[in-house]
């Protein structure tokens, strides 16, 4: 049995997933992130369904430009698959051995929303994949599956954005590339500090009385003025 | 003082030169005599012919009176504060401390006549050195100020009235340059601050305010000279900094109310505290609510909103406005113990300059402007009814060409 390490599978990747391609995947964020940020707002929509939204938006715009972007980029099959209930679609890149689709979590260590088709990628494919650092499975050649990771998708920049690949037990996701600092400055980064959502509820915050100050009475004429060099009032 | 027999005071044609912003050789040009004539007029070694004086009233714009008298020559006993002693502010500094001078002046012809507010300002046992005062210090100074007004640690609804509400006279106006944003100044025991008419952002006024009044407690004993050592000047700015920052948002507050620390939070808490978002920032940075990295991203953040420009809501804060000379003065003249010729007589100035130095509306002094009074009708005595049957009689006017001069 051949056991593949994860230097391995950067080998892999290096060498059938070109940089053209990770170049796609982050300008295919970056434009899906700018369009949320414009049109899941005020005015547009009100902030509570703007909230409820723009996870959902994000998706949407990431895996249109994703497809279209990797398109361009010559990749091996790019298309819109549906799931296994066949009521919900997800872009699908193929490159070489890798077969990536994509999905947003809340943060690094986050594992993506367990989903049928996923489990099915993961499983039916090749390799059993990761068991610690190594893949403990024949490398026969076959395709790996793995997932571009990115979000958190109710910020209004993204913060990471990852290609990572599920474990043996499907259990968790290591990534093995980060694309954003491998290409810096493809995506706009924005303000990384404005990670909370803009339409979040504000906390509770207990508030300081105000100080009113009261405005000045208008000062006393004196009975008798004073004479210059006077002391005291 | 010098002063020759037609009693021109040289000194005082150097103030009002120095008032105008102008230098010897400017002046020498003007007036088209040599620069060491100006020079020996300043220094009393010679008297100009009175044809001479009459272009130094024409050229500098002063009545001739203003060169006769020797006034405002004391000692305020006070250092001077400002937010830049940089080359580039020389002149306009000069510059306002003369007119600053003036606005003592009215301020002391003033309080002849009415009572301003008593001088309620603490009397902290400060050390003279500032480099022994702490920045925990400060914060706590800040908050026994704040206590000794009688205030608690909410946002001030007007730190300006406030100030004045505790004797100070505080104005708003032309500081002739863009980096000379406030100064202020202990004068014949009463507080001054003046406020840069530039600075129209109310936010970013109210913390001038409170940086001059953090001048006013914590250096009220500084000698002068510490304000020319460059590291000392900077120690100082930075402590009324910190003053100001900690008076106008107590560090227990803070801790309540800064429950998040991104920029959206401190947008929403600038409009209650009327405080920049900048500033609050840095007080986050300050109070180790954020470390380094992080107030470095936010402040990227800050740039790239323009905010270094302009900030959310500076728009819809209105700048706090000083009342107490105006309200002095309008007392003074409604009840006409005193008019406002009287007034610029004793000053030995133009409605214009007591104006400007006082921060009052231009006109506002002008003996020859027409009073505005405010007329209310009055019902006749002698009703006549509506439906009288005397029939008025109609009257033609002549054609205006018709009419005699």
């Amino acid at each position: 049995m051949n056991v593949l390490h994860i230097s391995d599978l950067e080998e892999i990747l290096s060498n059938e997933f070109s940089s053209e391609l990770e170049i796609a995947a982050l300008r295919a964020l970056d434009i899906a992130y700018r369009l949320t940020r414009e049109h899941v707002r005020p005015p547009f929509l009100d902030d509570p369904e703007a909230k409820d939204l723009r996870g959902h938006y994000l998706r949407a715009c990431v895996e249109t430009y994703w497809k279209r972007f990797s398109a361009e980029c010559q990749a091996d099959r790019v298309e819109s698959r549906l799931n296994r209930r066949r009521n919900y679609y997800h872009a699908w890149v193929e490159s070489g051995r890798i077969h990536l689709t994509a999905s947003a979590v809340a943060d690094q260590t986050a594992k993506p929303r367990k989903a049928d088709f996923r489990e099915t990628y993961a499983s039916d494919g090749q390799l059993s994949l990761f068991d610690g650092d190594q893949l403990e499975s024949d490398d026969n050649g076959d395709s790996i599956y793995g997932v571009l990771l990115y979000g958190p998708s109710k910020s209004l920049f993204p913060k990471f954005i990852k290609i990572a690949f599920p474990d043996a037990s499907r259990n968790r996701y290591i990534p093995i590339v980060d694309l954003l600092n491998k290409h810096p400055g493809v995506v706009d980064l924005g303000s990384p500090m404005e990670e909370e959502f803009q339409g979040e509820p504000m906390p509770d915050v207990i508030v300081t009385p105000d100080e009113e100050i009261q405005e000045p009475e208008l000062p006393g004429l004196r009975p008798i003025p004073r004479r210059v060099g006077e002391e005291g009032s | 003082m010098f002063m020759d027999n037609s009693g021109f005071v040289g000194s005082r044609l150097k103030k009002a030169r120095e008032a105008r912003g102008m230098t010897a050789i400017q002046l020498a040009d003007e007036i088209d005599v040599k620069r060491q004539a100006i020079s020996n007029y300043e220094r009393g070694k010679r008297s100009p012919a009175p044809h001479i004086k009459d272009r130094f009233c024409e050229v500098l714009g002063f009545p001739l009176s203003f060169f006769s008298v020797d006034s405002s020559e004391e000692d305020f006993q006070g250092t001077v504060f400002y937010r830049s002693m940089s080359a580039a502010t020389k002149r306009a500094r000069t510059r306002s401390e003369v007119e600053f001078e003036w606005l003592v002046d009215l301020v002391n012809l003033s309080e002849l006549y009415v009572e301003f507010p008593k001088v309620n300002f603490p009397k902290f046992d400060v050390p003279v050195d500032p480099t022994k005062l702490s920045v925990s210090d400060i914060e706590e100074l800040a908050e026994k100020t704040r206590r000794f007004w009688g205030l608690k640690d909410g946002p001030i609804s007007n730190s300006v009235w406030l100030l004045e509400n505790n004797g100070a006279v505080v104005v708003r106006r032309n500081l002739h340059a863009d980096t000379l944003h406030a100064f202020s100044r202990w004068a014949n025991e009463r507080p001054y601050i003046v406020l840069s008419s530039n600075r129209d952002c109310a936010s970013i006024s109210r913390f001038d305010l409170a940086h001059e009044l953090g001048h006013l407690i914590l250096h009220r004993n500084l000698p002068e000279i510490y304000l020319r050592d460059s590291d000392y000047f900077k120690l100082i700015e930075k402590q009324a900094n910190q003053f100001s920052a900690a008076f106008q948002f107590p560090q227990a507050a803070f801790a309540k109310e800064v429950v998040r620390t991104n920029l959206e939070f401190f947008r929403i808490l600038k409009k209650r505290w009327r405080l920049s978002i900048g500033m609050m920032l840095k007080r986050a940075k300050d109070l180790y609510f954020i470390d380094e990295k992080r107030a470095a991203n936010l402040w990227r953040s800050y740039s790239r909103n323009g905010w270094h420009q302009r900030e959310p809501f500076d728009n819809e804060i209105p700048v706090e406005a000083p009342k107490l000379v105006r309200n002095s003065l309008e007392i003074i003249f409604k009840s006409r113990v005193s008019g406002r010729q009287n007034i610029l007589d004793f000053l030995n100035l133009y409605h214009l300059d007591v104006e400007s130095c006082a921060g009052l509306p231009e006109g506002f002094l002008n003996p020859n402007a027409a009073e505005v009074h405010t007329l209310r009708p009055r019902l006749r005595e002698d009703v006549q009814p509506y439906n009288s049957d005397k029939a008025g009689k109609l009257i033609q006017f002549p054609a205006i060409d018709k009419l005699e001069n």
